[in-house]
């Protein structure tokens, strides 16, 4: 009886004991944040930015390493920083469409479809400042090629501005090759 | 004897019926997790060596309450303290201390001021765009837009391609010439040609005579 017992239960009882709490942000990311590595300050600062890993939630402190791992060329963060100023997600920052348009031209020279994305829905904004539908078209065709849809509808845009903006996609192409795909 | 062996048999039958749903069902016992505790394992004994980023990752630790120590405003201050000695990471974080009124210090701009003036000095770009922008804005310390121009400069020459942009944003109003040649070095097609478009001729070759000379001095 015994036997059969411990069969039963033999494998099938499990202890489960869940990982240390995570202190990435301590022991791995501010080390070289503080070195100036580019995506050591965007780990950081994303961490930063939400609370997590180790430290509280600090925005401004969090904005400060977006910005330097940004200028030293994480394209992830320049990403960030462009959809934080296009008010696409919360940021202690006000709008600002001119510094979004900057980083995320940043980021799309390094082939962030996020950014090229973000770009796309920044000139397609009717109430915006900034509103191009050719340019919006443009980013579309430069991040997503043959499948850009929405604001790259021909028949919505007009045959002449649509093939302005697949003129000025494959120039942006040839200037930056850095994508594989072409428009 | 024999109606202890009947309740004997009838509990081994029961305790194996038991057994098989636990089995089936797959039992997990689940474990508390061990407590983080690298702040007092690692961080202080390296900290009190006099380890600089120990000292900055020990008091975020005590700032936030985390890696394994309470939160506690006083040591988080002291060790940020010790850190702002030679880092200037901790130099910036202890001026924020004072803009903002962290680690329940009162706020006090002219030690902000110092702290971020700090780092700035010792060559950190990052540093100088950040106190320039503080300066630009006005909202923390007192606006001092001269000196956010020089501050601007000096990291736009050091190579900081956004410090460049900053400048050429703040001067664009009063020097539209030097503000085109600083739009062209930061990479900043979009504000070079909308800028480009509001310039006359004459001044239009004004700024590329600028542009011209910025660009052999950034060589």
């Amino acid at each position: 009886m015994a036997v059969i017992l411990v069969l039963q239960l033999a494998g099938c009882v499990s202890v489960y004991k869940p990982p240390k709490q995570s202190v990435a942000a301590l022991d791995q990311y501010l080390s070289g944040a503080v070195r100036g590595d580019a995506q050591s300050q965007n780990s950081f600062g994303r961490a930063l930015m939400v609370g997590g890993q180790g430290v509280g939630r600090d925005p401004l402190l969090a904005q400060r390493y977006l910005i330097a791992a940004a200028e030293r060329g994480s394209a992830s963060a320049q990403s960030y920083l462009a959809r934080e100023y296009f008010g696409e997600i919360p940021a202690p920052l006000a709008r600002d469409a001119a510094l979004g348009s900057y980083w995320a031209t940043r980021a799309a020279v390094q082939g962030d479809s996020e950014a090229m994305r973000a770009l796309s829905n920044c000139h397609g904004q009717v109430d915006s400042s900034a509103f191009d539908p050719i340019e919006s078209c443009k980013w579309l065709k430069v991040g997503y090629a043959a499948h850009a849809g929405g604001a790259c509808d021909p028949k919505k845009l007009g045959a002449e501005p649509f093939a302005e903006a697949q003129r000025r996609a494959v120039e942006w192409r040839n200037q930056n090759p850095i994508l594989v795909e072409k428009p | 004897m024999l109606v202890f062996g009947q309740r004997a048999w009838r509990f081994s039958v029961l305790l194996l019926g038991a057994a098989s749903i636990v089995g089936i069902g797959c039992a997990t016992i689940s474990l508390p997790p061990d407590a983080p505790d690298a702040a007092e394992k690692q961080y202080l004994p390296a900290a009190e060596r006099g380890e600089l980023l120990s000292q900055y990752r020990l008091s975020m630790a005590y700032r936030f309450g985390t890696a394994g120590v309470p939160q506690n405003d006083a040591l988080a201050l002291r060790w940020l303290e010790s850190a702002a000695g030679g880092l200037t990471d901790a130099q910036m974080a202890l001026g924020d201390v004072f803009a903002y009124g962290q680690l329940g210090q009162p706020k006090r701009a002219d030690d902000a001021l110092r702290w971020w003036r700090k780092a700035a000095g010792q060559g950190d770009t990052d540093a100088q765009v950040y106190l320039a922008g503080q300066l630009e804005e006005g909202r923390v310390v007192a606006a001092d837009l001269p000196e956010a121009t020089r501050l601007y400069e000096r990291a736009g020459r050091a190579g900081h391609r956004y410090a460049r942009l900053k400048l050429a944003r703040l001067i664009e109003a009063v020097a539209p010439e030097k503000a085109l040649g600083w739009f062209a070095a930061a990479g900043a097609a979009t504000d070079s040609e909308r800028l480009r478009r509001r310039l006359s001729p004459e001044q239009l070759r004004r700024a590329e005579i600028f542009s011209a000379t910025l660009r052999g001095d950034l060589k």
